[in-house]
């Protein structure tokens, strides 16, 4: 039985769609014995970081290269509190505009950042949807998720 | 199950619909839009060339085809029903209706041909269908504000056609002949450092290929040490890039009030009140971009309610969330998070009773003849 969460970071939805779109793909991906939750990390707390899930993070970048306003309480609280998260295996799915180069899916990298830091266990490179590109938000995150799910298991 | 009406299908409507919908799937809900298609301002107020804010649209065709939300297009309260009768068709009204009017300057030669309104501008480069279509702009445009909708206008006038990509048609900028413009000026009354624009739209202007920037009135003294303060440094950053052969140059003023737009039977110039004395800036065309606020032909009236700002509840029966609510400020990521506290409120006291809803709006809406669209 695989337990997965994921947390989302939003500011103009699109996280939150995508978020709940990958807990529905995986559901159906991985039929039964299957634990998955989706988490707005505007509400989350550092508990619910549990090792024993596989914790998956989806976030968008807002303004000058930020994470959603509403996140930034959790955020700060990883930075500050310091949760030893050794065990904790993780994967990241960043939202970006390519249109705003200089920032393209800096929200991303910085969870990616600060969970390696807590010496969490990366799984997969960072995957990346750009929303003035050709693809779908949905195709782009399944198939992260599909590599995500062999590399977990 | 209760039955929820919204007056206008645009992002406060679409917001509040989706976190209803996410936190009480058992709700039936319509939306009602004056225009034949819904989304509101992403439709006809984002600017087409910023593809990646359009697509948030995305998010909101699952309510109409998967969760489904009705969509009346095509049909204004106030003139094909009245307020009333929607009351009583539903347990809960929404007003989202925004403000759609374009703030006026309110000074002498405003009337004058070749004056342009944000607003109305953007709807017709979106292809809002019965925009009436604009005359040329002529080579040399005054844009008045200092907003992301200025900036936004700005930067689409400075693009080439190869540059606006695949959500603009480029027939629509070339009846404003865009691609003659040779000198845009972007005027405010605040100082540089107090402007209200977002420092990545201003970022966004040096990848125009075929404009030239200067900004004026920055206190380059200033700004020195001042690296981390946008937007001032992003502007200070910004003076003088763009290639020497430009096409275009996009100059930015600062401090300077609008005094007067002069011309005979056409824009000739437009004169501001200066510091320093008066600024003349010959031009073909004025926009103006101040902001936006009740139309003059607005159904609806924020007077005859009592909107308050702080409440989403104006009857037990009534609500009003976004630009209708709280005026004509904030963004995408705003009005989403003031559609979850609608939400929230509406749920808190909603009490479902046996309501006509849907099928009583559409048999009151044939006996009087009148066509909506659907998706």
């Amino acid at each position: 039985m695989m337990k997965i969460s994921i947390f989302y970071a939003t500011e103009t939805g699109n996280s939150a769609i995508l978020a709940e779109d990958m807990a529905e793909h995986l559901t159906e991906r991985l039929a039964n014995g299957q634990d998955v939750q989706v988490i707005d990390l505007a509400s989350a707390k550092l508990n619910q970081l549990q090792k024993d899930a596989l914790l998956l993070f989806v976030t968008a970048t807002c303004g000058e290269g930020e994470l959603p306003r509403a996140v930034r309480p959790f955020y700060d609280a990883l930075i500050s509190e310091r949760p030893d998260l050794s065990g904790c295996r993780f994967a990241v799915f960043g939202l970006g505009d390519s249109c705003y180069a200089d920032t393209y899916s800096a929200g991303g990298y910085l969870f990616e950042q600060a969970l390696l830091a807590l010496q969490a266990k990366k799984l997969l490179r960072r995957g990346l949807h750009d929303a003035s590109g050709p693809e779908l938000p949905d195709d782009a995150g399944r198939a992260w998720l599909d590599k995500v799910i062999q590399k977990a298991r | 199950m209760a039955q929820i009406a919204f007056i206008g299908a645009g992002p406060a409507a679409l917001y509040t619909a989706q976190a209803l919908v996410r936190m009480h799937p058992d709700i039936r809900i319509d939306m009602l839009d004056r225009w034949s298609k819904p989304n509101g301002l992403i439709r006809y107020g984002v600017a087409p060339d910023h593809l990646g804010t359009k697509r948030v649209a995305r998010q909101f065709t699952r309510l109409f085809e998967r969760q489904g939300v009705g969509f009346f297009g095509g049909v204004e309260v106030g003139r094909d029903l009245d307020l009333c009768e929607l009351r009583d068709l539903y347990d809960v009204v929404v007003l989202a209706v925004g403000l759609h009017g374009d703030r006026h300057l309110n000074i002498p030669g405003e009337q004058l041909p070749g004056v342009r309104r944000s607003g109305a501008l953007a709807r017709w480069l979106n292809g809002y269908p019965t925009a009436t279509r604009p005359q040329p702009l002529g080579s040399r445009v005054v844009i008045v504000g200092n907003g992301n909708v200025a900036l936004d206008l700005a930067r689409m006038i400075a693009k080439g056609p190869d540059e606006l990509g695949a959500a603009a048609d480029p027939a629509l900028f070339a009846a404003l002949e865009t691609g003659r413009v040779g000198e845009i000026h972007v005027v405010g009354r605040s100082e540089a450092a107090k402007a209200k624009f977002a420092s990545p739209l201003l970022r966004e202007l040096k990848a125009l290929k075929e404009t030239q920037i200067f900004v004026e009135d920055l206190d380059r003294t200033e700004t020195t040490g001042l690296k981390s303060t946008p937007p001032l440094a992003v502007l200070a950053d910004l003076h003088g890039s763009g290639p020497a052969d430009a096409r275009c140059t996009l100059r930015f003023h600062f401090e300077k009030q609008p005094v007067e737009i002069v011309g005979k039977r056409q824009v000739e110039a437009m004169a501001f009140r200066a510091k320093t004395g008066t600024l003349t800036v010959p031009a073909s065309a004025v926009i103006t971009a101040i902001g936006f606020e009740e139309a003059p032909d607005a159904s609806l009236r924020r007077s005859a309610f009592d909107v308050s700002g702080n409440s989403h509840k104006l009857a037990p029966d009534l609500y009003c969330v976004g630009w209708f609510r709280k005026g004509a400020s904030g963004s995408l990521p705003d009005a989403r998070e003031d559609g979850i506290s609608a939400a929230q409120s509406i749920l808190s006291s909603i009490i479902p009773s046996n309501v006509a809803g849907r099928e009583g709006l559409a048999a009151l809406l044939k006996q009087r003849r009148i066509a909506t669209s659907t998706l």
